[in-house]
């Protein structure tokens, strides 16, 4: 175990609250440098809030927050290393795809010349060459996801943080992508993704934090998981399941 | 300041992309240019005589001056006290996760929202001042008004920004105190003197400036009010306003439909007891079921809340009496009914489109759509006018189907949702064309044959109702191919 700095991302006791509901209720997470991490719930188990409140989209009711060693209280700064994928990426419709890039690399930071290479390098990346003069209105959903990627990458951040980065892409595609997101970890880089998909969590990700009801079950790599949930050879579903059960038992007992 | 420049052109291309491809914006963006230079003529016409007289008030071209700026001030921040600082969903996924400082993003979002308010006023200003000019009455005032825009902007983003980072205690007293200064011009309309009191709201005074008044008083409050904002405008620009940042920009682009409800659903909140009528999905057929369904969904959706400031143009800008005015207000809650059905209803058709029984839909949607309106028209008519409106019921009624009717086949017929803007405003220039079109037969029969208009009317009313709901119903199976 490292110090707290040494975490690419490091959550502790999270909680966040929209009135009376609690969303996040003490969570604990923490993404390590060179690592993918899946952040696996069923809907409204709290992944997107703690992916916005770690981006500074959303502000937080309690608990403590490291991005890339920084405290992400009132600044802004930390942004710098860090490229975002949104749920629902919306991308303004009457931009070119080029046009967009160039924008979102200029914001982030990279310099006025050097904007060109970077649209190149992430367009070959994401297979948008073809793409790059077309108006975004005109793109399929798919085509849509990859320039959203495309844009999370482009000044070559050192956190990834996605919000269900594989939904409505192709096989062939989510294969070359897959592809993007392990030559970003094994570079250093830390990837933490949100997913309920449990097959692209047990294939995709080193470690995975479950999450249920703005809690962390668990948290490790799938053997570790195995452990902790007491089976030896069972796949991550069954994993996830069990765990699930047993905390809706504990928080019905609660209730009772 | 490193992301102003970049941030502006983005917003710029992003709000007016859609020129770039679509005709029918560009010419949208064209007829509401020269509507506002029309517009502009009027207001010149009226600086350049020395003022005019409303409803029997008179009123000097200054306090005209001070009442428009004022409106523009009070109206935008308003608008950043109730939503904070805004943007558009592109400002909300990709600039505010990105290192933009707080600053970079106000005064980029300063200079978009003077942009936005040239396209729409600079037209106006453009020719309030030629026709000063010409008539020989010019004042700087077109320079002047440019200046007062950005402190009107600066204002309601120091409004926003407390909204956004969530100091009410600050807030209210704040806006309640601005609230007060800055309706003096609407004192001054009434006649009240108010001496050194009107030199509290920059509006007074930027007025005076206008017409060539300038007191040594007014220099000094300007001054000093000019240095306070500042001062406030560079301390809050420094805190973070990112988060919970709410989608509040529409224009020619595709939107997220959320917000706008969440506006509007507001009166639900108030009226609680909506929240407790159900339909009761076994008891009717599809018709009477759709029907009620409109009159509930107009209801929770806040349409009356909606219609207000239509409602307010109508009753108090607009000097509209006699038949007319029950026939605008009736046109304004149907804007508001169409609009939230749009937001509210159009996405979802696909859903009542699987149904065999899809035409019972548009039946009881026209219906209930045209008996709502009808209904809350009459309602305003007779508060408004006592008895003597129950004469209008005809024309009441027809507004109130072909505006409606007329409103919502454009939106199924023609508009596809990716110009926001352009589908607003062509479907508000129809259903006002459509009403006026239900209503000229019925006044020609007042006119000519006064004994007929009752016994005429209800047929006459049905036919434009079915009329409206065969070419609703066509629209329909032509897109979706039922």
């Amino acid at each position: 175990m490292g110090s707290e700095g040494d975490y690419a991302i490091f959550v502790e006791g999270l909680v966040k609250r929209y009135g009376d509901v609690e969303a996040l209720r003490g969570l604990d997470l923490r993404v390590r440098w060179g690592e993918l991490h899946g952040l696996l719930g069923p809907n409204g188990a709290g992944k997107t809030t703690t992916l916005k409140i770690l981006v500074g989209l959303l502000r937080r009711n309690g608990g403590r927050v490291l991005v890339a060693g920084s405290s992400i209280d009132e600044c802004y700064d930390y942004k710098a290393f860090i490229g975002y994928l949104p749920e629902n990426p919306s991308l303004p419709e009457y931009l070119m795809v080029k046009e967009f890039l160039g924008y979102v690399a200029r914001l982030r930071g990279v310099p006025k010349e050097g904007v060109g290479d970077r649209i190149e390098w992430v367009s070959s990346l994401f297979g948008l060459e073809d793409v790059l003069n077309t108006f975004i209105y005109t793109l399929s959903r798919g085509y849509r996801q990859r320039v959203a990627l495309a844009s999370a990458l482009i000044h070559r951040p050192r956190i990834l943080i996605l919000d269900e980065p594989l939904a409505n892409i192709d096989p062939l595609a989510q294969y070359g992508i897959k592809k993007v997101f392990r030559e970003f970890v094994s570079n250093g880089g830390a990837i933490l993704m949100s997913t309920h998909m449990v097959d692209t969590a047990e294939k995709l990700c080193d470690t995975i934090t479950l999450i249920y009801r703005g809690v962390g079950l668990a948290s490790g790599t799938l053997d570790e998981l195995r452990l902790k949930a007491g089976f030896k050879d069972a796949g991550l579903e069954e994993i996830f399941i069990a765990l699930m059960r047993r905390a809706g038992d504990v928080s019905n007992a609660q209730k009772g | 300041m490193g992301h102003v420049g970049v941030l502006l052109s983005l917003r710029l291309k992003e709000y007016f992309g859609s020129l770039r491809v679509s005709r029918t914006s560009l010419m949208v963006m064209l007829g509401i240019v020269f509507s506002m230079f029309v517009i502009g003529g009027g207001l010149g016409y009226v600086v350049a005589r020395g003022g005019f007289v409303y409803w029997g008030l008179s009123i000097s071209r200054e306090v005209l001056l001070s009442s428009l700026l004022s409106f523009i001030t009070i109206f935008l921040s308003f608008y950043s006290v109730l939503n904070g600082v805004g943007g558009s969903l592109t400002d909300i996924n990709y600039v505010a996760s990105s290192p933009v400082s707080p600053r970079d993003y106000l005064v980029s979002d300063m200079l978009f929202q003077w942009a936005m308010l040239n396209v729409f006023i600079g037209p106006a200003l453009a020719s309030a001042t030629i026709y000063t000019y010409l008539v020989g009455a010019g004042d700087p005032f077109l320079l002047l008004m440019e200046a007062y825009m950005f402190v009107a902007i600066g204002i309601s983003q120091v409004f926003g920004v407390l909204k956004q980072v969530d100091r009410r205690e600050v807030l209210a007293p704040l806006f309640l105190a601005f609230l007060a200064a800055y309706l003096t011009p609407a004192l001054e309309i009434l006649g009240i003197e108010l001496d050194y009191l009107r030199v509290l709201a920059l509006p007074n005074v930027f007025a005076e400036l206008m017409v060539g008044r300038v007191q040594p008083i007014s220099i000094a409050s300007l001054t000093l009010q000019l240095a306070v904002l500042t001062a406030c405008y560079l301390r809050l620009s420094n805190l973070n306003i990112y988060y919970n940042l709410k989608p509040t920009l529409v224009g020619f682009a595709p939107i997220s439909y959320m917000p706008q409800l969440e506006r509007y659903r507001r009166l639900t909140r108030l009226l609680p007891l909506l929240r407790f009528v159900e339909l009761d999905t076994e008891r009717f057929g599809s018709f009477t079921l759709s029907l009620l369904k409109e009159l509930l969904r107009n209801l929770r959706s806040g349409v009356l809340l909606a219609s207000v400031p239509f409602m307010l143009y109508v009753v108090f800008l607009v000097p509209v009496r006699g038949r007319a005015f029950p026939v605008f207000i009736s046109l304004s809650i149907a804007i508001a009914s169409v609009e939230l059905w749009r937001f509210a209803e159009k996405p979802a058709l696909w859903s009542f489109l699987q149904s065999p029984d899809a035409r019972s839909y548009f039946a009881g949607l026209i219906a209930g759509s045209a008996l709502f309106i009808f209904a809350l028209s009459l309602l305003i008519d007779l508060l408004m006018v006592g008895v003597e409106g129950l004469r209008l019921i005809p024309y009441i009624a027809a507004s109130s189907i072909a505006s409606s009717g007329g409103g919502i086949y454009y939106q199924l017929r023609f508009a596809k949702g990716r110009n926001q803007l352009a589908d607003a405003f062509i479907s508000m220039t129809l259903m006002g064309l459509s009403s006026l079109a239900a209503i000229i037969p019925l006044r020609l029969i007042e006119v000519y044959m006064p004994v007929l208009l009752f016994p005429v009317s209800p047929p006459y009313l049905l036919l434009v109702f079915l009329a409206f709901y065969s070419k609703c119903s066509r629209g329909v199976v032509r897109d979706i191919g039922l």
